[in-house]
């Protein structure tokens, strides 16, 4: 049975915006679900979701690569991020580049890499 | 680094906290390669071979616990990875994974280095029966050392009789290992 995200609505600037949060893993129906979203006239999309293998990287990737929606890799355990026009990065991320230079830039190079891809 | 950089990484179940992308990212700098190398934290070996796979990673280095994983995944393999048994280097080829292992050289080089010609003969001790320990075991019995393997598991431990080892005991005795 798919996941159910934890949906929020709201309104920025008279703009609508949908948020999906689940904290205890990535929902099997995530595409969907920012499907669902798009076509309830969202005119922002979070997804933050906990990541937890990196090959749930994979559909966020997915997800994210569309540009139009903001995607969290939350605590994935690895530099790798989804990568999109409008990308956000978890915390394993972050303590990443806190930790050494070299590693930051390797980030960010990976995140042109894939989003090239 | 271009959007069209070569992807390398490390695979383990803890890679962030491997130096191992410090060290090749300053490499491939100093080299002016277009290439990236980035901790991959990976909940299976099956878990890496998907994302790898589907990202197009080119190589990547393989540590605690997939080395033998990794092995088995491979293609190819040399010699001397066959007769390990693991692998700590993958190089994605247009028939798949191609495995190596730079441990035995590794661990070789530096010993080799700090003490020329003496191994031959040597009494070893290597604690632990994993893919690290299978390197160094193949290593020191190629210098005629006289290893012993001391490990949780014996049957993981006389495993590596084919390459040349005994099983010693374990716990490890308490005083001098010259006579365990």
């Amino acid at each position: 049975m798919p996941r159910r995200s934890e949906l929020s609505l709201h309104r920025i600037r008279g703009e609508s915006s949908l948020s999906a949060h689940d904290f205890g893993g990535v929902p099997t129906d995530l595409a969907d679900q920012v499907r669902d979203m798009r076509s309830a006239g969202a005119g922002a999309i979070k997804v933050a979701v906990m990541a937890t293998r990196l090959s749930d990287t994979l559909c966020l990737r997915d997800v994210a690569r569309d540009g139009t929606a903001v995607v969290v890799g939350w605590r994935s355990g690895t530099a790798v991020a989804p990568a999109g026009d409008t990308l956000r990065i978890g915390m394993d991320l972050r303590r990443q580049r806190r930790r050494a230079g070299p590693a930051a830039r390797a980030a960010d190079g990976l995140r042109a890499a894939i989003s090239a891809r | 680094v271009t959007p069209t950089a070569a992807l390398y990484g490390v695979v383990s179940t803890n890679a962030l906290h491997s130096l191992s992308p410090v060290m090749h990212n300053a490499a491939y700098s100093a080299a002016g390669l277009d290439a990236v190398y980035v901790p991959l934290r990976a909940a299976s070996f099956e878990d890496f071979d998907t994302f790898a796979r589907a990202i197009g990673l080119q190589g990547a280095s393989i540590t605690i616990p997939y080395k033998l994983d990794a092995l088995r995944a491979a293609r190819r393999a040399d010699d001397m990875t066959r007769a390990v048994g693991a692998a700590n280097t993958l190089r994605s080829t247009a028939a798949g994974w191609e495995a190596t292992n730079t441990d035995v050289e590794g661990f070789l080089a530096p010993l080799e280095r700090a003490y020329p010609g003496t191994l031959g003969g040597v009494r070893a001790a290597v604690l632990g029966a994993g893919g690290a320990a299978r390197a160094v075991v193949a290593a020191l019995a190629s210098r005629g050392a006289r290893v012993a393997v001391h490990a949780r598991r014996p049957e993981q431990a006389s495993e590596l009789a084919s390459l040349g080892a005994r099983v010693g005991a374990w716990p490890v005795p308490a005083g001098s290992w010259d006579s365990s």
